[in-house]
Order: C-alpha cells, then sequence, then structure tokens
C-alpha cells in the first residue's frame, strides 16, 4: 500500500469535485423524495375516506366511541359496511371482514393498529374472513400484531433496498468506471505506469479509492433514507418506523459487501474499454443489466432457494427482508462468503488484466 | 593520457544493451531485431523518421511494453527490467505521460517527488532546484491543464528530473518548446551529463542531435540502419532527416 499514490488517487477524486459532491449529495434528495412523498400522500388519502362499520348484537361502547374518533362511522342502516363486529361479551369482540375487498382489508388493519397503539390489549379479539376462506377462524392476540402492516411502511420498505441497490450499482459507475480509461483519456495511464510502484500495487489502490467512494455514496444513501423517515414521521402520525438500529446495521454490512463486488466489476471494466466514451456504454449496460438482475432474482429467491448462491440475487433479497422479518443467518453467511469469493475472483481477473499491455494502453 | 583511459573504461560500461529485440503489432515489425549499446555517462541519439519505431523501443527500455522477441539488459543485469528498481533508474520522458492535468505544478512535483523523498523539506528544496532551473516559477501555482504546451513539456520534464533518475530518456523533448526553451533544455542535457547521468533521447532534426550526442543510432521502418557517431553518416542516410526537418518540422502533438 503505497499512501503517495493513494493521495493521488483521492486528490484527483476530490479535484473532480462536481461529480464526487453529486453523489454524496443526490441520495440526501433522491430518498426523501422517492419515500417521503408517496408514503405521505397515501397515508393523507387514507384519512379522507371513512371505514363503515356495524355492530351486531351487545355493543361494546369503549370500543365504538374509539373508532368513532378515528376514521370510522357507524351505520345502522341497510347500507353496506366494510366491516362488521359483533360483541358477545364486555371484553370481547369478533370482527367479521371480507378478505376479497380493499376497503374490508384496510378496515381490519386500522382497527387493529388502533387496538395497538390504545393498548387494548385486554380485549379479545376474534377475525373472521367473509372471504376467500370464510370458514377458517383466526384468533389473533391483539398484542402479538407488531408486522409492518402499514402502507406506508410497506412503500417504504420496498423503496429502500431498490434505491440501495441503485445507490450502490450507480456508485459503482460513477466511481469505478473513469479509474483507468479516465486516465487512457487524459493521456496519464503511463505517467502512473512509470512510477515506482508495481502495477498490481496501482491498480487495487485505485480499486480501494473506487470502494470507498462507493461506500460513502452508500452511507449518504442510508442518511437519506433516516432523514426521509424523519420527514414523513413529521408528516404523518399514521405510520410508525419500528426499524431497529440492528436491522439498519445489517443491512448497510449486505450493501457494503456489494460495494466491494461492483466495483471491482466496473474497475475491470475500466482496464478494458479503450477510453471513456466505451467505458460509459460499457459500465452502464452492464450495470444496470446487474441491478435489474439483482431485483429479479431476489423476488424468485422467496421460491427457489438454490439462488441464494448467487450473491446478486441473494443481496437484494437479504436487503428487502431486513426489514420485514428476522432473516436466517445461514443466508447471511452464505451472501458474505459467495460475494467475497466472487470479488477476489473479479479483483485477480483485475491484477491480469491490468498487466497485459494490451489493456493497460490506449491502443 | 589518464582522463583518456578513464573516459575509455567509463565508456566501456554497458548500461543498456539490447540483443536482438522486436516487437510487433500484428503484422508490423513496430521495431525489427535491433542490438544496440548505450554506454554509462554518454549522450545517445536516437534518429528516425515518424513511424520508424523510435518511441516504441524507448516504451520497451523503460518496460512499459515487452518485447516480442529478444532481450535487454541495465547496467549489466544489476537491474532487473520491468522492476520497480528499474523504473526508479529510469526517467522516461513522453508526450504519452503527462503531468496530472488536474492539479498545479506544485502539486504535481510534491506528488511524483513523494515517492523518492520521505522528508518534505528535501522534497522542498529538491522542488524548488528543478522549478528554478526549467523557469518554472510563474506557473507554479497553475493547473497543469491551463498551461501551454511548453510550458506542459517543462512540468513532464521536471516531474522526471525530480527522481534523479541514473538514465534519462527524453522522447522529443523539444517538442513544442520555444528556441530559447530548446537551448536551456540543450543545457540541461549537457548539465546532467556532466554529473554522470546517461542520456537518451529522439529527434526527427538532425542539428539538434548533433550539437548533443557523440553517437547516434538511426532507425528506418523498425531496424537500426546505422549505429556510430553522427559525422560518419552516409549523404544517403542523412538525406530523409534533412528534407524531414522541413517537412516534419511542425508536427506537434
Ligand atoms: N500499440 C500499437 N498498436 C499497433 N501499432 C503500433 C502501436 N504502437 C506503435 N505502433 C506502430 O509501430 C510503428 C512505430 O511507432 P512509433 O510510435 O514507435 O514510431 P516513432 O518512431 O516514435 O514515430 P514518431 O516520430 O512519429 O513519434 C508505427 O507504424 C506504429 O503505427
Ligand atoms: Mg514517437
Amino acid at each position: 500500500m503505497n499512501l503517495a499514490y493513494f493521495k493521488k488517487e483521492w486528490k484527483e477524486y476530490s479535484r473532480n469535485w462536481k461529480s464526487s459532491l453529486l453523489m454524496l449529495l443526490l441520495p440526501l434528495f433522491i430518498f426523501p423524495v422517492s419515500i417521503a412523498l408517496p408514503v405521505t400522500m397515501l397515508t393523507m388519502d387514507k384519512e379522507e375516506t371513512p371505514f363503515y362499520f356495524k355492530w351486531e348484537g351487545e355493543e361494546n361502547t369503549n370500543v365504538t366511541s374509539l373508532l368513532t374518533q378515528h376514521q370510522f362511522q357507524q351505520i345502522t342502516k341497510d347500507e353496506q359496511e366494510d366491516i362488521l363486529l359483533q360483541g358477545n361479551a364486555n371484553d370481547s369482540v369478533t370482527i367479521h371482514f371480507n378478505s376479497n375487498k380493499k376497503e374490508s382489508r384496510y378496515a381490519l388493519e386500522a382497527i387493529e393498529q388502533l387496538f395497538i397503539n390504545q393498548q387494548m390489549a385486554s380485549l379479545t379479539t376474534q377475525i373472521i374472513d367473509l372471504g376467500e376462506q370464510p370458514e377458517q377462524m383466526l384468533q389473533v392476540q391483539v398484542k402479538d400484531q407488531h408486522q409492518p402492516s402499514d402502507t406506508g411502511l410497506e412503500i417504504a420498505t420496498y423503496f429502500v433496498p431498490m434505491g440501495i441497490l441503485l445507490m450502490v450499482v450507480l456508485g459503482g459507475i460513477v466511481h469505478g468506471s473513469a479509474t483507468v480509461s479516465g486516465e487512457k483519456d487524459r493521456n496519464t495511464i503511463q505517467t502512473s505506469l512509470l512510477l515506482p510502484l508495481s502495477r498490481s500495487q496501482i491498480i487495487l489502490i485505485k480499486y480501494l479509492v473506487t470502494v470507498i467512494t462507493n461506500i460513502l455514496t452508500v452511507i449518504s444513501s442510508y442518511t437519506g433514507i433516516v432523514l426521509a423517515f424523519i420527514i414523513i414521521t413529521k408528516f404523518t402520525d399514521k405510520v410508525t418506523f419500528d426499524f431497529t438500529s440492528k436491522q439498519m446495521l445489517m443491512s448497510m454490512y449486505v450493501a457494503f459487501l456489494a460495494c466491494f463486488l461492483y466495483s471491482a466489476i466496473h474497475v475491470c471494466l475500466s482496464i478494458l474499454a479503450k477510453d471513456l466514451k466505451e467505458v460509459q456504454t460499457f459500465s452502464t449496460i452492464i450495470g444496470m443489466l446487474l441491478l435489474f438482475i439483482a431485483l429479479g432474482l431476489g423476488n424468485l429467491l422467496v421460491d427457489k432457494a438454490w439462488l441464494i448462491w448467487l450473491p446478486i440475487a441473494n443481496q437484494a433479497f437479504l436487503l428487502s427482508q431486513i426489514f420485514h422479518e428476522p432473516i436466517a443467518l445461514l443466508s447471511l453467511i452464505i451472501y458474505t462468503i459467495s460475494t467475497l469469493s466472487i470479488t477476489i475472483g473479479v479483483v485477480y481477473l483485475m491484477i491480469t488484466l491490468f498487466k497485459k499491455e494490451r489493456f493497460a494502453f490506449k491502443q | 593520457m589518464k582522463l583518456k583511459r578513464w573516459r575509455e573504461s567509463n565508456y566501456s560500461m554497458a548500461i543498456i544493451k539490447l540483443h536482438h529485440v522486436t516487437k510487433c503489432y500484428g503484422d508490423t515489425k513496430a521495431v525489427n531485431d535491433i542490438s544496440l549499446t548505450i554506454h554509462q555517462g554518454e549522450v545517445y541519439g536516437l534518429l528516425g523518421e515518424n513511424g520508424a519505431g523510435k518511441t516504441t523501443l524507448l516504451r520497451i527500455i523503460t518496460g512499459l511494453i515487452e518485447p516480442t522477441d529478444g532481450t535487454y539488459t541495465i547496467n549489466g543485469g544489476e537491474i532487473k527490467p520491468k522492476s520497480i528498481e528499474a523504473k526508479r533508474y529510469l526517467g522516461f520522458v513522453t508526450t504519452d505521460a503527462r503531468p496530472l492535468p488536474d492539479l498545479t505544478v506544485q502539486e504535481n512535483l510534491a506528488l511524483f517527488g513523494s515517492f523518492f523523498y520521505k522528508d518534505k523539506i528535501q522534497l522542498h528544496s529538491r522542488i524548488q532546484e528543478i522549478i528554478s532551473d526549467l523557469e518554472l516559477q510563474p506557473h507554479i501555482n497553475k493547473r497543469v491543464d491551463v498551461l501551454s504546451t511548453g510550458n506542459k513539456q517543462k512540468v513532464a520534464i521536471a516531474r522526471v528530473l525530480i527522481g534523479d533518475p541514473e538514465i534519462l530518456i527524453l522522447d522529443e523533448p523539444m517538442n513544442g518548446l520555444d528556441v530559447s526553451t530548446q537551448q536551456k533544455i540543450r543545457q540541461l542535457i549537457i548539465q546532467l551529463k556532466e554529473q554522470g547521468k546517461t542520456i537518451v533521447f529522439t529527434s526527427h532534426n538532425m542539428n539538434e542531435i548533433a550539437e548533443l550526442t557523440e553517437r547516434i543510432g538511426v532507425i528506418q521502418k523498425g531496424s537500426l540502419i546505422f549505429e556510430g557517431a553522427i559525422q560518419h553518416l552516409t549523404y544517403e542516410q542523412r538525406v530523409p532527416f534533412l528534407e524531414g526537418l522541413l517537412v516534419d518540422g511542425g508536427d506537434q502533438q
């Protein structure tokens, strides 16, 4: 590790401050806009239309007053209700909903959320689905209901992994693809090659700087996400985020490891391309392809367990699952091992390519 | 008598020795079976028309590219070609190895100097020395990007001089320089020779080479067609470079 060359790479990177700054500031805007805007809009929308409920039998006044204080309207006539409540005794209520109907499902979610927020845990709730499987009866203990069932939260956990992946890929393209081809363009690659350093040292330092800048972009992305959550909770109390810092760290770990792989891929492309123009095409096409493959395979992973061996699929899967549910440690270990070994392979290829005069020069 | 013997013994010491070196690019033989010897402490000139293979030959010597065939030694085999040690030993000025355009002259020199000097004060005085030698003071804090072609060339030379290499390899060093700066570079070459450095440089210009070198090699289409003192060049061998002076005079890339 040669500090002087590291400084050279770093200076050149920071001298190119427009693109560097953009890659640091962009996520701070992109995430609040792409997460906070739809979430806030959707939850506002939800507030406007009331849910209609009917009582059958003995009425529980506590529940009725709680519901009518919020977005529920009691109806008694022969109007179509969204949800039907049935009181049998003082502390028990049966909820009939229809899973085939969107409003009915949302009404149930809203009631559950209200019960959780008001800590009406002592209330025994029985939920009966009149839709798909009417005969099935679900006994739901209200206090165990702790899954992110908010529409807003679902959107957030959908956008977060996509956004993070996008920034990892974009970071690889922006920081990695110019590192050698840019020097070919500026006629400074031979200046580097003539320095008293081995070629593997030169390319490894270039790779290291790419990884660091890529990780900085990802850190900025997480800052943007946190910013988005802060904005959302400012504007609406309908959405609660119960992401733990452990989940946050875990997803950062997955993203950082991905940075090592994507950076290596784009540095390789940078060596293979004869100039900046060529690498732009290479890097954009391959970067976008990898992104789509990752997102596609990540969705398939739930059904096809063998895909877990592919780090690109696994990283998308892990990023999207981390906020939803506890993920299997095995999956994380497999991801770590497969990503590291493929990265080492690509880095080895990178060094081999850079030693070939055909690629190290502008021809 | 004593001095003469010293010079002779010094001269017989081959610092670069090429042995049947060939470099092919597809079907073109950029360098075709060249064997030559460069002695320690001499100024050696390589003369050749455009595309003769001069730059290719120098790239092989400096380890940037591998010969397709043949071998070469540096300092009698003491220094392994392409090694880090060789990169310290050889300084290569070429239009294809530009100083970093986004950094200032000072930053460029400090950066490249830091590979050779661990001590900041020593490095600083070395930079000052070179800058005053090449009269770069007015431009020291300008980005290399904005400098004129000639001043860029001066920075490229300064960048190589900072490492104080034993062998200086200059590929068309006068490229883009005005007459008075060319004179400066000539003086610099003489000065470096007096310090005992070995200098190899290329040119299309006979006059430029005649003034500085004791021995020259003439390359034509990849082959070495002449080696020896410039006075021994036959008229036929001179012709391309006399006429070439007029035709290629403005050739600057
Ligand atoms: N990387 C390469 N790929 C293919 N051909 C090359 C390459 N480098 C050089 N050549 C060819 O090798 C020959 C010698 O080129 P070279 O640059 O060594 O000439 P030169 O003597 O330095 O010319 P000039 O005086 O114009 O600088 C040319 O015909 C050139 O086209
Ligand atoms: Mg040349």
